[in-house]
């Protein structure tokens, strides 16, 4: 590499860096992150604990049966209080005077009914329907004349583990799958999200750094020194590394934070080796260099920042799409959808980092996705370069015809 | 010496310059004018190496112009160009690394320069917070900062106020003295004939004029004559030989073809003053300015353009 490409390289990164924006989301960006997903851990597991919560609640039963008390002991057993009514219209005030939460209406041994100005607290709903169910169902099978063994064994429920194993490794672990599968799906949102966020982020920096240089008028200046591949190619390193220096500090962070949240016992399982995050990461590299050669076009294309929003909107959209189908992805990371949305060289970046993180990818089609996005590079690059070597010489609004016209047009 | 040949540049059909060739030796300015669109920033391209010619060489000391003689030249644009965010020191810095200048030697220049003009105070200052003014300068640094050995200047005044203008007058010459090979551009003819020491004008992407002030002027001979006169000499429309006449106060410009001898134009000028009772105070035989040459040849040109199609 020239001692030019070098003097843009370190210039155009040096100028990210030493920003303030740069500075500032590098090193919050990560603690936002971290202290939101503390924040949503915390209610989540506060809302899933509520044994301590003292709830009250009225009841009103309409026939005269021991299982009702059953009930009334089961919920007081769980610290709540009950207060019992004869008068429907007395619990209804209380309820609205928020006295009570709601109130049980017991019509029959199996028609219970829970009335309140607010349904949307599940726990108090399931709470109840279990307490209902555990209650009516436990008189049935007394009534049934089984024994205590009996009984135990029909209510204790069924052991039931998931246990995962690979070609690598055939030793079967137990897993609690429900975790992994949401801590899987946790895992390929943030991949996805950073890969996304920074790919669009520092491709779209780079576009409007060619659209300044364009703008300011000082390319021409920049271009009795440099060649425009070397420009173009020195933007895009430079760019580039401030990009994946700040993914680095953030991926650190997530590591980090990984290990800190061990330390606070919240598990999270990683399905990770050193060969797929190597892999992301070349992925990662690939896309970028893919989107930011395209968004430097753009830049070329454009004489304002309006401007360069307007050409690059369509093509935005393209970007933010896997992010749309990570879903499906996640769910089946082998079906045949996952497979070709992951081989679309403009997807790959982010749609193979997912199926990777969630399930076992063969290799070949790894190796297929990579091929494909280095080919693309290669074209988008050779069609970049030749519209960028002429756009950011020239201005005004150009069609179709005159990019065809360009591409024609010997160096 | 830099030396254009027959330099062709096409975009698609379009031919932008065509079979271009003028020479600019060292420590000579040579302006280089035409109306807009004449195929000026693309002969400026070229030489800067920004873009290759399809025919014809670019030479400069008797070899080709090769990407390595980028550190050579120094360029000034008619479009001042600098990152308004940065500071000063920042960007005169990078755009001299680019020209392959060493840290130290770039330090001491920008000091150098700076110190010049008078705006060391704002080494440290952003762009954006400089005046006009002194931003043109600071463009002017960025220019001449790696000691180029071509130096083109593109309306360098603009913006300036007098005191600043002569200021950087009085460093053009220096460089100039210096051997330097400079070219330069502008619409405004007085700064040319002011300056230049040799003119090209293009128009239409050809050579239309090449020469000395001198040179030029008489190629275009004195096909004017100024008089002072009492009365209206309303009797000069009429005279055979004279193109137009310009009134200013009791001042009247002629222009007369240029086949007419001057001397028979003069004496019938005369005769008709007297029959006329007409008081001729004074006559002068003007040059021609840069000025008229110029518009009269891009008018030409472009009539003749416009007819050809």
């Amino acid at each position: 590499m020239n001692n030019k490409i070098l003097e843009v390289i370190k210039y155009e990164f040096l100028k990210i860096v030493k920003s303030k924006i740069f500075i500032i989301g590098t090193l919050l960006g990560p603690i936002l992150y971290i202290g939101l997903m503390f924040v949503v851990i915390y209610f989540t597991e506060k809302s899933n604990d509520r044994s301590n919560d003292i709830i009250n609640i009225g009841l009103l039963s309409n026939y005269q049966d021991s299982t009702t008390n059953s009930v009334i002991s089961n919920l007081k057993n769980q610290g709540w209080n009950i207060v019992e009514y004869n008068n429907q219209d007395s619990l209804k005030q209380l309820t609205i005077r928020d006295s009570i939460k709601g109130y049980i209406v017991a019509d029959s041994l199996d028609q219970y009914g829970y009335y309140s100005t607010n349904l949307t607290d599940r726990y108090i709903n399931n709470t109840i329907e279990n307490a209902v169910t555990a209650t009516v169902r436990e008189k049935y099978i007394k009534e049934s004349g089984l024994t205590g063994e009996e009984i135990s064994k029909i209510l204790n429920p069924v052991v039931f583990q998931t246990y995962k194993f690979s070609e690598e490794d055939e030793s079967a672990k137990s897993t609690d799958s429900k975790m992994e599968e949401a801590s899987n799906f946790i895992i390929s949102i943030i991949i996805a999200f950073l890969t996304l966020m920074l790919v669009m982020l520092y491709g779209q920096t780079i576009g409007r750094s060619v659209v300044t240089d364009k703008s300011s008028k000082i390319v021409d200046i920049l271009l009795t020194s440099v060649n425009t591949k070397e420009l173009l190619i020195g933007k895009i390193v430079g760019v580039g590394s401030a990009g994946i220096l700040q993914f680095l500090v953030w991926v650190l962070g997530g590591f980090l934070f990984a290990v800190f949240s061990n330390k606070f016992s919240i598990d999270i399982p990683i399905n990770l080796n050193g060969w797929y995050v190597l892999i992301i990461f070349v992925l990662f590299i690939l896309g970028f260099i893919l989107f930011s050669t395209i968004y430097a076009m753009f830049g070329a294309l454009s004489d304002t920042d309006q401007n360069f929003n307007q050409i690059s909107q369509a093509f935005t959209m393209i970007t933010v799409m896997p992010f749309m189908i990570l879903s499906p992805i996640c769910t089946n990371p082998n079906s045949m959808f996952s497979i070709i949305m992951s081989e679309i060289p403009f997807f790959a970046p982010c749609t193979m980092g997912c199926r990777i993180v969630c399930g076992e990818v063969p290799i070949g089609q790894i190796a297929l996705s990579l091929i494909l996005l280095v080919l693309t590079i290669v074209i988008v690059v050779k069609i970049s370069a030749k519209i960028f070597r002429i756009g950011i010489l020239t201005s005004g609004n150009y069609g179709f015809k005159d990019l065809i016209k360009w591409l024609k047009t010997k160096e | 010496m830099l030396e254009l040949k027959n330099v062709t540049k096409k975009y698609g059909d379009f031919c932008a310059v065509k079979d271009l060739s003028f020479k600019v030796e060292e420590g000579k300015i040579v302006g280089l004018i035409g109306p807009n669109g004449a195929g000026k920033s693309t002969t400026i391209r070229m030489i800067m190496n920004i873009i290759n010619p399809n025919s014809g060489e670019i030479i400069l000391d008797g070899q080709n112009l090769t990407i390595q003689d980028k550190d050579k030249i120094g360029y000034l644009p008619e479009e001042r160009g600098l990152y308004k965010k940065e500071t000063v020191v920042n960007m005169l810095t990078y755009l001299a690394s680019l020209k392959g200048m060493s840290k130290q030697d770039i330090n001491k220049e920008i000091d150098k320069w700076l110190k010049k003009f008078g705006l060391f105070e704002w080494k440290y200052k952003k762009l954006e917070n400089l005046s006009k003014g002194m931003s043109q300068k600071i463009q002017f640094i960025s220019t001449i900062l790696h000691n180029p050995k071509i130096i083109f200047l593109d309306e360098p005044f603009s913006g300036l106020d007098p005191v600043s203008s002569d200021e950087l007058l009085s460093i053009i010459k220096e460089l100039k003295q210096d051997g330097r090979i400079i070219l330069f551009s502008t619409h405004i003819m007085e700064t040319a004939e002011l300056i230049c020491d040799h003119i090209v004008m293009i128009n239409h992407g050809q050579k239309i004029l090449d020469g000395t002030l001198q040179e030029i002027r008489q190629q275009f001979g004195s096909n004017s004559i100024t008089i002072e006169c009492n009365g209206q000499p309303n009797y000069l429309q009429k005279i055979q030989g004279i193109i137009d006449v310009k009134e200013r106060g009791n001042q009247y410009d002629i222009t007369f073809d240029i086949n007419i001898e001057i001397n028979d134009l003069l004496i019938e000028i005369i005769t008709k003053a007297k029959e006329n009772n007409c008081l001729i105070n004074s006559y002068k035989v003007s040059q021609p300015s840069l000025h008229s040459i110029f518009v009269s040849l891009a008018n030409e040109k472009t009539i003749k353009s416009l007819g050809d199609n």
